[in-house]
């Protein structure tokens, strides 16, 4: 008999593969990285402003709290956006402000709440046989969602971010595509994140868009594969030898990474 | 037809370019010059309607492209200065040229083949655009400016970048299609050598229209000193510079 804690993890790690590997190419194309930083800093911050809150008022949701709190966030992200900031500048406010509340509410966090300390650790560092079963059907409902959505919208996030002028002659609407990509791309961090941790998410955007980079220009499907199978070779080396499943996938692809570079 | 009646645009607070007002009739092929900055990119973002006037009118086709974006969208094709294209997308010659075709759903490789093959670069149809000379990029630009069924097609400096035989050679296919097709051209270009054989009709702009008329009448010393500021040309005789990126 097959471990169900080790089906749910294998699953639901297929699926946030396949979405980082995903939002990692589209991240790689269009230099959007900053949004993907951004956004995990983010995710930290609102997290533990969640579990505070809830912890707090008994009968709010930590989720919803959570919620609001990134949509606050991109809300500024944006703004400054649209206010003409650059794209660094944005990002270096947005995450000073994340990173100040992080620190803040993380040390009240594990200080007053009862499991306090493992909560703040799970938020950083995720737990991919944490999720309970209960709401696995859910997570795979929602990865298919957010893989579809990306699919379907893939050409005409890499033509905008080609060739943005022309899109809006031939089309129209190429500013509030942008918004939607921006907007794809926090929420599937905060999908990658539920189950690997916010620092781990930084691998799991960033790794495989580089390591297929590095091999072919044209690398959606190298990155896809990777993403995948590092994924799959985490999980089953976590559950057997109880390395951090974080860690793990920071190891492969880091060393595959370094092994490409001294190839060539 | 295509009119513009006393228009003026810019951007934010700034006027760019100011009381255009002229007037050409379908199917024409006509050049702007002028020197850097006078304005004629914003020109054809205005037919356009990308950048909103501040006054004035325009019809394109009878068709305000401010209010109907839809229409103006199907007859017009558009080649931007090749400047404003990102080169980190590694997307293939071919995904390039079937960018209009894509958007709007379709997709027919036959048609981007053909586009290729009017610029000479069906060579490259598999290569990665970003990979290409400067020149051979220009032409799959050009290409993909083509590929669509389009009644007026703008191109902002089309020949930068492109050798001088090719600048001629793509010219005088730009000519052909135009008389053999009946499609009206409007071509923004720095190198007023390549006009001189097919006799264009000439818009020279500086913030304003200097003037206007066919090429054989317009390139004169008196003119082009006015729109290019203090420089001295040779009698009649006219080859612009290179341009800059
Ligand atoms: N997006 C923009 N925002 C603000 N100002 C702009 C913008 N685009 C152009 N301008 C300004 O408008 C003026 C005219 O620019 P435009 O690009 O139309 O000139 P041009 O004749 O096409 O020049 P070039 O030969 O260099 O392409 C320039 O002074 C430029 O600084
Ligand atoms: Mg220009």
């Amino acid at each position: 008999m097959v471990d169900p804690l080790l089906v749910s993890g294998l699953l639901s790690a297929s699926l946030a593969s396949i979405v980082a590997g995903l939002v990692g190419v589209l991240i790689n194309y269009t230099k959007t990285q900053f949004l993907a930083i951004e956004s995990l800093h983010m995710i930290i911050a609102a997290s533990l402003v969640g579990g505070l809150v809830a912890w707090y008022y008994r009968a709010v949701p930590s989720e919803l709290v959570s919620l609001i709190t990134m949509a606050l966030f991109i809300f500024i992200a944006v703004l400054m956006l649209e206010k003409g900031f650059s794209q660094d500048t944005s990002m270096g406010f947005t995450i000073a402000v994340a990173s100040m509340i992080a620190s803040l509410f993380s040390y009240y966090v594990a200080l007053l709440t009862p499991g306090g300390v493992s909560y703040v650790y799970t938020v950083l560092f995720g737990n991919p046989f944490l999720i309970p079963l209960s709401s696995i059907v859910a997570y795979l409902l929602t990865g298919v969602l957010l893989v579809l959505v990306l699919l379907f919208l893939w050409r005409v996030f890499i033509y905008i971010a080609f060739d943005p002028e022309t899109f809006e002659i031939l089309r129209g609407g190429a500013r509030i595509y942008r918004w939607i990509l921006y907007m794809l791309i926090a929420f599937s961090a905060i999908y990658i994140t539920r189950l690997v941790g916010a620092i781990p998410a930084h691998i799991a955007l960033m790794m495989p868009g580089i390591i297929a980079s590095r091999v072919e220009q044209r690398s959606s499907y190298i990155a896809i594969t990777f993403s995948f199978l590092s994924s799959i070779t985490s999980i089953i080396i976590s559950y057997q030898v109880g390395i951090p499943y974080g860690a793990l996938l920071g190891i492969i692809s880091i060393s595959l990474y370094l092994l490409l570079l001294v190839r060539r | 037809m295509i009119m513009m009646n006393h228009v003026s645009a810019g951007y934010g607070n700034r006027i760019v370019i100011e009381d255009i007002t002229i007037s050409l009739e379908h199917p024409f092929f006509a050049v702007i010059a002028g020197p850097n900055g006078a304005g004629k990119s914003t020109m054809l973002k205005v037919l356009l309607g990308i950048v909103k006037r501040k006054s004035g009118s325009v019809s394109v086709f009878g068709i305000d492209p401010e209010v109907d974006k839809k229409s103006i969208r199907r007859i017009v094709s558009y080649m931007p200065q090749s400047s404003t294209i990102n080169l980190d997308i590694p997307l293939r010659v071919k995904e390039v040229v079937a960018m209009p075709l894509r958007i709007m759903g379709e997709d027919d490789e036959s048609l981007v083949r053909e586009a290729l093959e009017i610029v000479g670069a069906e060579k490259y149809e598999n290569e990665i655009f970003s990979r290409l000379s400067g020149g051979l990029r220009q032409r799959v630009l050009l290409a993909r400016a083509l590929v669509k069924n389009a009644k007026l097609i703008l191109l902002d400096e089309p020949l930068s970048h492109i050798d001088s035989k090719g600048r001629g050679e793509i010219f005088s296919t730009l000519h052909r299609i135009h008389e053999e097709k009946g499609v009206s051209f409007l071509i923004v270009g720095h190198d007023l050598s390549v006009c001189a054989l097919y006799d264009p009709y000439l818009i020279l702009l500086n913030r304003r229209i200097v003037a206007h008329g066919r090429f054989s009448e317009i390139v004169k010393p008196k003119y082009l000193a006015e729109a290019y500021g203090s420089i001295l040309l040779g009698e009649g005789f006219v080859v612009m510079g290179e341009e800059h990126g």
